[in-house]
């Protein structure tokens, strides 16, 4: 068992390794390579997928009888899940009629819960003062107070030295600025956290332990 | 697929560090700083009163679509499972996993799975580790409900990419629900800054795992972020400096 997880480990190094390289090499046939690899890891993850759902599906008729408060959430979970399945099966995955009913559930459905999400952002800004005080939550709130007035004018309206209007306009800048160290966080975070994948080739955790 | 040599050599320059922090790392008496802020406490007592009260957990994992193979978030949201299945192996109520299915679905198996070993538990109970909830981001959310079969959970630690979706969840979840964010996109980190209890802003989604466990430990990778993240903002500084006196 150790010495199979072993060979496991280094082949998830090696691969992680050549995608790596890959990307920095232009070599043609290294190049043909690693987008074949990742074409087999797109179908495997597409597999992956439909197994997972079949799973579920199946899992939600075990476990129809036993609560009544949640049968007939499976039941129509698992009639829908018969239903697609079947037209997929009689349309073809390529039938532009089955794609237009899935297309319209979702976009029905996505919209009413979309509208959900605006009417609950509207009412978390509203009860924000009240809520818990935390430095992300009240460094939120102040920046929202003042870019809201720089972006009104008004500061621009009261003092109109050559000075104050420079200073106004590099914090107009500092939104970017920390857009850009955010998603900059954001990629090393992912890097940090891919080599440290890569290296220890295992699930990281307790690597240090 | 190439890449800029600017981007070659910052990875190496990542890499770089991160190798002498993890030879370092443990030798030295750094303490892991993801451990005792707010979010990190509050994540840890729920936990906690998880156990003691027999409420479930729920962590969820979105991916960001059928693009993803593994983001840095889908790696630390293995790593935060693998770190709850062993806490809660021994649990009255289990935990629910639920996930958008493919590569991060079976990832997540496997992380719960070597959470359950290193826990010493060998039922086989758990054995399907993770539960499909749906792949569009705000049908999803109907999906974890119906996953979670409509039971309240002492916490529920959302991972991943996830856009708007925290406001949603934040409107289904009684009160009582603490709802943690990770997200590795702007907008999730901006909607959870004021619908979610706790939000983990910019890269601080790596540092969850750590957070969650029992003990305060020296971690190699937090220490190459932070030297790398203190490096970013210093830049970050002088050149906003150098703008606002025009030198």
């Amino acid at each position: 068992m150790k010495k199979s997880r072993t060979l496991f480990a280094i082949l998830s190094i090696l691969t992680g390794g050549f995608l790596f390289v890959s990307f920095f090499i232009e070599q043609p046939l290294i190049q043909t390579i690693s987008a074949e690899t990742y074409l087999w890891a797109e179908r495997l993850a597409a597999a992956l997928l439909f197994f997972t759902i079949a799973d579920t599906a199946i899992a939600q008729v075990r476990k129809t009888g036993n609560d009544g408060g949640m049968r007939v959430i499976r039941t129509i979970g698992f009639g829908v899940f018969l239903a697609v399945l079947m037209l997929g099966l009689i349309k073809g995955p390529e039938s532009s009629e089955l794609n237009r009913i899935i297309y319209f559930l979702q976009e029905t459905l996505e919209s009413a819960l979309g509208g959900l999400v605006c009417l609950s952002l509207i009412f978390a800004i509203y009860r924000l003062p009240s809520q818990t005080p935390s430095a992300v939550k009240v460094s939120f709130f102040a920046g929202m107070l003042v870019f809201l007035a720089i972006y009104s004018n008004l500061p621009q309206i009261l003092n109109k030295s050559e000075r104050f209007t420079h200073f106004i306009e590099w914090i107009r800048c500092i939104p970017q600025g920390a857009l850009m160290g955010l998603l900059t966080g954001i990629a090393i975070g992912g890097a940090v956290t891919g080599l440290r994948f890569l290296l220890s080739g295992k699930l990281p955790a307790k690597e240090d332990k | 697929m190439q890449t800029t040599r600017i981007t070659a050599v910052m990875i190496l320059i990542i890499a770089g560090i991160y190798l002498i922090c993890r030879l370092i790392g443990n030798k030295s008496k750094l303490a892991n700083r993801a451990y005792n802020r707010a979010k990190d406490q509050l994540i840890r007592s729920r936990i906690a009163r998880s156990l003691e009260e027999s409420a479930p957990i729920h962590l969820d994992i979105s991916d960001g679509g059928d693009a993803a193979f593994g983001s840095g978030s889908v790696l630390a949201a293995a790593q935060a499972t693998e770190t709850v299945s062993a806490q809660m192996a021994y649990a009255d109520e289990p935990w629910a996993i639920t996930v958008p299915g493919g590569f991060s679905g079976s990832l997540e198996k496997d992380a719960v799975r070597m959470g359950m070993k290193a826990a010493d538990y060998s039922s086989s109970y758990y054995a399907d580790g993770s539960v499909f909830s749906g792949t569009a981001p705000f049908l999803r959310t109907a999906g974890n409900l119906t996953a979670l079969e409509m039971q309240p959970s002492a916490l529920h630690l959302a991972v991943g990419s996830m856009g708007t979706v925290p406001a949603l969840n934040d409107v289904l979840y009684s009160k009582g629900e603490v709802l943690c964010v990770g997200g590795d996109d702007l907008i999730s980190q901006a909607v959870a800054a004021v619908s979610a209890d706790a939000v983990y802003v910019g890269e601080q989604f790596t540092e969850i795992p750590d957070s969650l466990d029992h003990a305060e430990k020296t971690n190699s990778s937090l220490l190459a972020m932070d030297v790398v993240r203190w490096a970013v903002i210093g830049a970050i500084l002088v050149f906003a400096g150098i703008g606002l006196t025009g030198v």
